[in-house]
């Protein structure tokens, strides 16, 4: 039995892109999209005014987007984000207001009007805890986080429902207004705000050592538990955090419309998931990240925005996107195997040959 | 194909009946590259005959049998069954002969009935009527004496009726020779008498069956013949009577190493106990599983071989002591604490390494290597925040140190050889090393050159202060490293060599 071959590396073009390809492929269909709009809409698509607008509409999702990578990361998925966003809104403009809120059985809740920190904070850690009840059913009680978060998502929505009884509420904060639609200079404050959640997200996932463990409890979740890694405790923090980024870009979404409903960010739940995925995030865990979802937003907001910018019939625009997400996973399937090929020229990775003996004589395992 | 295969006498030929072999294999070979996997192995059983086979690792059981089920193409050589040639070069072809495999793990659907399995390869109907199926089922099983209900779920039996259920189906199909991979392997010793008297029954109407086997006992009270393999050729074909361990393991291994790396012979003197702290400590402990009344010290700073063949329970010594499997009475303590109650996590963090006999379920195989290699002692490598320097500073220097060749630190290990991987897996225990290092088959499968630096590892991982049991089915492993081996068979420890001469040969007989 010969030793694996030892050729030498030699740093290729091949291999470069291959290390690569997973954030080629995104980039490259987000380079096509820009070309396309850029064309087709010559006079609107390449502004000032609508990039401004394109950053503004997909901030929000980059908040949701954030906790919802790292739910990825594990392997895991929470299906929760959007109706949690909807309900921190509706708790936001209650907490504000000083309505009374129900309590369930347990009679009313009010508090003073006008309170500007709880009417933030307060959605947050409901949506922080919302996570951690998603992470207690998944740890303890093994429910797989599809339906252990379907079934925060109920509660959510449910919850958004019985607090502003079906009502537009209009008592936003000023700091959430300033923040959902505030500008500095040129810049929208909502995409500053969500550009440093990003960057934060971003820092801790590459230098923590929380985040390296989310990135290992996702790739092999055993190897991470022979490991020492204290994986539950890693589910939770991420779920808990997930939660919690939710209910904040809830919080900016009504800062952004000017007034809260119980399903005003309902429908963010599949565009999340899409951005994420179309970032080149694996919905296996272990591979992807902030950069990759950063560049999946773009995908999404530049889509979403470019079809406006066309004169096409509107109520076929849901529908030419889809196709466009289909080719742009395409596309990252394609770069996929273009980086698998690859890899393939790099040394060291014809180790096995598939037909070789799993009884090598002599040394192999037991017969 | 040989011209000595071609030019012999077609099947036509004119012999008696009783004569015909069962089964005839004549000059099968196979080839791995330049490495002959079996060497022109010709065989004849009778109908009715049951025929154990012996051989150590890599003596080509394996590929014969894949051989047979048509898993693997001979490179030469030809099957016949009752005097005509067979197609073996495809499942298929293998099933159509008449030829079934019951391998270790075990083909069925758990959540399928026992008549919906034993009937799953003879019928060809679009609809299924599950009464009809489970009377004709419960026909067979009659006809078979095997007493099971036919409409209970398979994975609800034991694991013994489970494999008479998966013959049965052999047999339904219309199998004339079935191999069983070492069947008894997970069996308690009261369902193996159950199968091997359903197979001595079922051999008695004329059904061939393939033994392999390594353990003595097993082969001497059920096995007519045994035929002993090694490195690719059938050695001899003997009768069980009068069979002792040692003349099996003597024809097993030959008079001599017929090459290098089998160190069979390779002696070794064990050093004397020095008798330190104790590190890990099971005082007559009962295992989930098979293993039983299990005595074990490891001192400090000492390499205890566990070594014993595949199936033993040897691993599940390796678990236990990583709290990852239940200790069902008597006592194992770990660094001070019940295994068991302690589990895997506290135990970790006690100071417990563990590299499963399974690499590929403790490495992350997308992730590159140097995640891998600092997954257990981020803490160490980096005190504050991961700075990804550190670690391919770390991870470079033991690619350098334990050869793992043309490797990068950002490499993907899934990229890596079977041996690589197993270095970075070892890696990951040399970044800080732990106070008790527990290996489970840490060189299977790995040519000379790779097993070899993995040795130096594991020594180097002893002289950094790690306390190892390294558990093993080779025996040179063991005797290379150990300074106490011992050795088990069926669960029990059956020799504790120590401050004597040892080779590797001693340690095959003391399990066969």
């Amino acid at each position: 039995m010969s030793a694996p071959s030892m050729t030498r590396t030699t740093p290729n073009i091949k291999y470069w892109m291959a290390a690569r390809a997973r954030i080629l492929g995104p980039l490259f269909a987000l380079v096509v999209l820009l070309v396309v709009f850029t064309a087709m809409a010559p006079t609107t698509f390449l502004t000032g005014a609508n990039l401004t607008n394109l950053l503004t509409q997909v901030s929000v999702l980059a908040v949701m987007a954030v906790g919802l990578t790292m739910v990825l990361l594990l392997g895991e998925i929470d299906l929760s984000v959007a109706n949690l966003s909807s309900f921190a809104g509706v708790a936001c403009a209650t907490f504000f207001s000083g309505n009374a809120f129900g309590l369930f059985l347990f009679g009313e809740g009010k508090l003073a009007p006008g309170i500007e920190w709880i009417a933030i904070f307060g959605p947050v850690a409901l949506g922080m805890l919302m996570g951690w009840v998603s992470s207690l059913m998944i740890n303890k009680a093994g429910i797989p986080s599809f339906v252990a978060t379907l079934a925060v998502f109920e509660i959510a929505s449910g919850w958004a429902l019985y607090w502003s009884q079906g009502n537009t509420l209009y008592d936003i904060p000023g700091a959430v207004k300033w923040m959902g639609s505030g500008s500095l200079g040129p810049i929208p404050v909502i995409a500053l705000v969500a550009a440093v959640i990003l960057l934060v997200a971003h820092l801790v996932l590459q230098r923590t050592k929380f985040g390296r463990s989310i990135y290992m409890v996702g790739a092999n979740r055993r190897a991470a538990e022979l490991s020492g890694v204290p994986v539950q405790k890693v589910m939770r923090n991420v779920f808990v955090l997930s939660g919690g980024l939710a209910a904040f870009a809830g919080v900016l979404n009504v800062g952004r419309l000017g007034s809260a409903q119980a399903e005003l960010g309902n429908d963010l739940l599949l565009p999340a998931i899409a951005a994420v995925v179309l970032g080149g995030t694996s919905l296996f865990g272990g591979v992807g990240g902030m950069g990759y979802t950063v560049i999946g937003l773009l995908i999404y907001g530049v889509l979403d925005n470019g079809l406006d910018q066309l004169d096409i019939d509107i109520f076929l625009k849901p529908f030419i996107r889809g196709v466009f997400l289909i080719l742009a996973l395409l596309l990252n399937v394609l770069a996929m195997r273009i980086a698998r090929r690859a890899s393939e020229f790099s040394p060291e990775a014809s180790a096995p040959t598939p037909k070789a003996p799993e009884e090598p004589p002599l040394v192999g395992a037991a017969a | 194909m040989p011209s000595h295969v071609a030019t012999k006498p077609n099947p036509t030929q004119v012999e008696p009946a009783s004569a015909t072999p069962r089964l005839r294999l004549r000059g099968l070979s196979k080839h791995y590259g330049g490495v002959a996997a079996l060497r022109d192995v010709t065989l004849d059983l009778r109908a009715g005959e049951v025929m154990a086979l012996f051989g150590h690792n890599g003596a080509g059981k394996s590929t014969l049998i894949k051989t047979l089920a048509g898993a693997e193409v001979p490179d030469a050589g030809t099957v016949e069954i009752d005097g005509e040639e067979v197609d073996t070069t495809s499942p298929r072809g293998a099933l159509e002969a008449g030829i079934r495999v019951v391998y270790q793990e075990l083909s069925l659907f758990g959540e399928l009935s026992v008549a919906e399995n034993m009937l799953s390869g003879s019928r060809r109907a679009a609809f299924l009527d599950r009464r009809s199926m489970v009377k004709e089922c419960r026909e067979h099983l009659e006809t078979m004496g095997l007493n099971v209900d036919p409409t209970v779920a398979v994975e609800s039996l034991a694991l013994g009726e489970q494999q008479m259920v998966e013959i049965g189906r052999a047999l339904f199909s219309g199998a004339k020779v079935v191999v069983l991979d070492e069947p008894t392997s997970a069996l308690s010793p009261s369902e193996a008498k159950l199968l091997f008297e359903f197979v001595s029954q079922m051999s008695s109407r004329g059904i061939t069956f393939i033994l392999i086997s390594h353990f003595l006992d097993e082969i001497m009270d059920n096995a007519d013949r045994v035929t002993v393999m090694r490195s690719g050729t059938v050695v001899d074909t003997v009768p069980v009577e009068g069979l002792t361990a040692a003349a099996l393991v003597h024809l097993a291994l030959g008079e001599q190493d017929v090459r290098e790396g089998t160190f069979a012979d390779v002696e070794r003197q064990l050093p004397t106990p020095v008798g330190g702290k104790v590190v890990a400590r099971a005082t007559s402990a009962d295992l989930e599983g098979v293993v039983r009344g299990l005595d074990l010290e490891i001192g400090e700073g000492e390499i205890v071989a566990l070594y014993g063949e595949l199936g033993c329970g040897h691993e599940d010594v390796a678990e236990a002591l990583f709290g990852a499997r239940r200790v069902v009475s008597g006592s194992l303590e770990v660094l001070g604490q019940k295994a068991t109650a302690a589990g895997p996590v506290r135990l970790r963090r006690a100071g417990v390494g563990y590299v499963p006999a399974d690499r590929r379920s403790a490495l992350a195989l997308e992730q590159p290597i140097y995640r891998n290699v600092t997954l257990a002692a981020l803490d160490k490598v980096c005190p504050w925040f991961v700075r990804v320097a550190n670690e391919h500073r770390v991870t470079k220097n033991f690619i350098e140190r334990l050869g793992i060749r043309g490797a990068s630190a950002t490499k993907e290990v899934g990229l890596l050889s079977g041996g690589n991987q197993q270095k970075v897996l070892i890696s990951r225990w040399l970044v800080d090393a732990p106070k008790l290092l527990v290996l489970a088959e840490p060189t299977r499968g790995m040519d000379v050159g790779a097993k070899t630096d993995v040795l130096k590892a594991i020594e180097q991982a002893r002289d950094e202060g790690a306390s190892i049991l390294l558990v093993t089915s080779e025996p040179e492993t063991a005797v290379a490293l150990g300074d106490r081996i011992l050795t088990m068979r069926r669960g029990v420890v059956t020799r504790t060599f120590q401050d004597e001469s040892v080779r590797g040969r001693d340690l095959l007989e003391a399990v066969a």
